[in-house]
């Protein structure tokens, strides 16, 4: 695993979400600490909220260029007419494979759980990610009408489309202790939430929370690998 | 019932338009020559912070078994709102693809710095309504007859191939809100997605 200095070291509690600030050349790191659980992650332009990641871009940028798709990402595009990277993984132990699968093991895609998604399930009164998306932008003075937080990297999620256009559901590859990091290319707000579904297996049929990290001077020889 | 013609008119190649279509109206998207992509945005008339979701959409459709990210179904707006707002009625093609429209990127890493992309086309298009492209949920638009696919292993490629959509194909909407519709005829004449060649798409909005 990349080394560096740890400057902050936080939990995100179970079905809950929050912002966190990233400066340029930072890492953010997510660590699922607990085992099985999707972390639904956008990020922001720091200095300007009205660009942020792009799920549908990144996806299919990341497919021109070789470098992932809908189930995987390695570079981070924001919206048209920006277009900028925004960060770039470089360190992914489920997008490198060694968890088996046959698929990157992400859900790169415009959705979350919502309240709607629950209602069709048969649960609306569940809480969702838009509940814990909500709350997030209100750290920041934002409302839902004015973000587009649908736009999203669903970390862990192992889902995928199939041939007849089905999205279908499995669960995360993902094991305890595992990590993804993110280089910040600009200042950027990530936006976390992590996933409150307990129905499916996308969570493995239980919510748990999720901790992040912010390195600094990480160790040039391993910046930019993809396997460890 | 008789129909009633409320607009019809044809969007040229390579270009965009944007259009109210009142609840309970018709929208059909029209193959005037056949093999040609029409990318949709789509706003409540009345609060453009409203708007259409693309992949979501299918989701939601694939639960209450009426499509998925491929066979458009209902079309939602966006958290908070999560409203229908568009309802397919028919569809002569079946086969969409609910992702990003081309963009200025794309068209470099195509090889292709400064070809016109249908991130030209909505600029232009919302201005007519005093919106720019930071205002709406792009490049997540409802690409009409792409012929285009995810792999379902792997990383998740995108393969596109030519429309299947012959001249005369259409999909027909109706309207659940009061809607501005923004359409592109993608101006994509270097990948696949076009066949090559941009047309033009028609437009009929009938009660």
């Amino acid at each position: 695993m990349a080394s560096g200095r740890v400057v902050l070291d936080v939990v995100l509690p179970k079905c809950s979400g929050k912002t966190l600030p990233v400066k340029r050349g930072q890492t953010l790191r997510a660590i699922a600490h607990e085992g099985k659980q999707v972390l639904d992650l956008t990020f922001l332009n720091a200095r300007n909220y009205r660009e942020h990641f792009s799920a549908e871009l990144s996806a299919f940028l990341n497919s021109l260029e070789g470098t992932g798709g809908y189930y995987r990402l390695t570079t981070l595009y924001s919206n048209p007419p920006y277009e900028n990277v925004l960060a770039t993984v470089t360190s992914d132990i489920v997008g490198s494979g060694r968890r088996g699968g046959d698929r990157g093991g992400h859900y790169i895609d415009d959705g979350h759980c919502t309240r709607r998604l629950l209602e069709f399930m048969g649960f609306p009164e569940d809480r969702t990610c838009s509940d814990n998306f909500a709350d997030a932008f209100a750290e920041i003075g934002l409302r839902q009408e004015d973000t587009f937080d649908c736009t999203i990297f669903n970390v862990w999620m192992n889902s995928y489309t199939d041939e007849q256009g089905d999205m279908q559901f499995a669960r995360p590859l993902v094991e305890k202790g595992d990590h993804i990091d993110f280089l910040a290319h600009i200042d950027l707000l990530a936006v976390l939430s992590a996933c409150p579904l307990r129905h499916g297996p996308c969570n493995d049929y239980q919510p748990k929370g999720l901790r992040f990290q912010i390195l600094e001077e990480i160790v040039e020889e391993d910046r930019g690998r993809t396997d460890t | 019932m008789e129909e009633r013609a409320i607009q019809r008119f044809v969007i040229p190649p390579s270009s965009g338009k944007g259009f109210l279509v009142g609840e309970g109206q018709t929208l059909r998207v029209l193959q005037e020559e056949g093999g040609q992509v029409a990318s949709l945005l789509v706003l409540n008339a009345h609060d453009y912070k409203e708007q259409g979701m693309a992949r979501f959409s299918g989701n939601l459709s694939q639960i209450l078994g009426t499509g998925n990210h491929y066979r458009l179904g209902t079309v939602f707006s966006k958290v908070p709102y999560e409203h229908p707002m568009l309802t397919v009625t028919r569809d002569t093609v079946g086969h969409h693809f609910l992702g990003p429209h081309c963009t200025r990127r794309m068209m470099e890493i195509w090889g292709a710095p400064g070809h016109r992309s249908c991130s030209d086309n909505f600029v232009e298009a919302l201005a007519d309504f005093g919106l720019t492209l930071e205002d709406v949920y792009s490049p997540a638009s409802i690409n009409l007859f792409a012929n285009a696919f995810v792999d379902p292993t792997g990383d998740g490629h995108i393969r596109v191939l030519p429309p299947a959509a012959r001249k005369g194909d259409l999909v027909e909407f109706r309207a659940e809100t009061d809607l501005l519709v923004v359409v592109s005829a993608c101006p994509d004449d270097i990948s696949e997605m076009n066949g090559h060649s941009c047309k033009s798409i028609g437009i009929q909005i009938v009660q």
